[in-house]
């Protein structure tokens, strides 16, 4: 990062994605939640998720921190809320401490999707449910967290129209701009909010939806 | 993908102030308007210049800044030239066998141009 620092003059964030599954077994410690969902153990499966996010927030902190002391403008949580709201609270969670602990860093927390899974369906956010949060409210928490920038993110439908999936994406952005103290970026990437999934993904509905973002939404970026 | 989304939807990255707005959003949180108007503020122009890569040149160097030039440098004394003629590339590589010239008197396609020609 100090190198990269030195070589360049834009703005570098690091990138980083939050992925509270990794922490359970057999990728992590934690005990598998979703094998104890299934078989209706909900108390084990929330103990689980417990010390999950113990381990993940302690990761995202260190993570953060070295990033930040080697001299990164900001960094990005992106593709948050993957695992549902478990892995929302985690990282709003380091956000907070990092916010805390470095009052002028950029902390940019892009979304996995549209809707906040409940995996666990209980934990709250200075008094507000994360699960079934839809992208207005994801920013309210989000900003109240100290986040620098919000990162909406709006899964296409495979089975419709390039046109139809930037409509709905839009729909659903669209209030967020009322509400936002902090600049909104929509994440207009492969999958998300009217770019096909492909590996090259075609100009025209790329652009088009990039443009719909600009003129319609009035979002603060991309 | 990056390049669709910077051409459809983007100030300009560093050849104008796109940078520094950036910069505005992401280290002190401000909306879009906001950091536009700030930048513009800091710099002695208007918003709309911000997205302009020939205001923004002149602003870098009135300023003392790094410029990005927005000039091409494909043909090395092409546009310096005093008869205003771009040389072809091929031809600089074998002015021996050309004339010197690729057009005009003596050279190559005022050549093929009399062999061909029905007139």
């Amino acid at each position: 990062m100090q190198n990269v620092q030195l070589m360049l003059t834009a703005r570098v964030q690091y990138g980083a994605q939050p992925n509270l599954a990794f922490y359970g077994k057999s990728a992590g410690r934690a005990e598998n939640w979703f094998e104890m969902l299934s078989l209706g153990d909900i108390a084990g499966a929330h103990a689980a998720i417990g010390e999950a996010m113990d381990y993940a927030t302690k990761a995202f902190i260190y993570v953060g921190e070295g990033i930040l002391d080697a001299g990164a403008d900001g960094m990005d949580f992106d593709t948050t809320g993957d695992a549902g709201d478990a892995d929302f609270f985690s990282t709003l969670r380091a956000v907070k401490h990092l916010r805390e602990k470095y009052p002028e860093a950029g902390i940019e927390v892009g979304m996995a999707g549209e809707f906040v899974i409940g995996v666990h369906g209980e934990l709250e956010w200075e008094g507000r449910r994360l699960a079934g949060l839809w992208p207005r409210e994801q920013l309210e928490v989000c900003q109240d967290a100290g986040v620098t920038i919000f990162g909406s993110a709006v899964n296409i439908r495979t089975g419709k129209s390039c046109c139809w999936d930037t409509a709905y994406a839009l729909t659903l952005i669209k209030p967020c701009m009322d509400v936002a103290r902090i600049p909104a970026h929509a994440n207009v990437g492969e999958g998300v909010v009217g770019v096909p999934v492909s590996g090259y993904p075609p100009e025209d509905a790329a652009s088009r939806a990039a443009k719909a973002c600009v003129d319609i939404l009035r979002c603060d970026g991309l | 993908m990056d390049v669709t989304h910077a051409l459809a939807a983007g100030i300009g990255g560093m050849r104008t102030a796109g940078d520094l707005v950036a910069r505005m959003q992401m280290s002190r949180g401000m909306r879009l308007k906001e950091a536009k108007e700030y930048v513009a503020g800091k710099l002695g122009c208007t918003v709309r210049d911000l997205s302009d890569s020939y205001a923004m040149e002149q602003i870098w160097g009135e300023k003392g800044l790094g410029r990005i030039l927005d000039h091409s440098t494909l043909h090395p004394g092409g546009a310096d030239r005093d008869d205003g003629r771009v040389p072809h590339r091929r031809a600089a590589r074998h002015q021996h066998r050309l004339g010197g010239t690729l057009q005009g008197d003596g050279g190559h396609l005022s050549a093929v141009r009399a062999r061909h020609s029905a007139a």
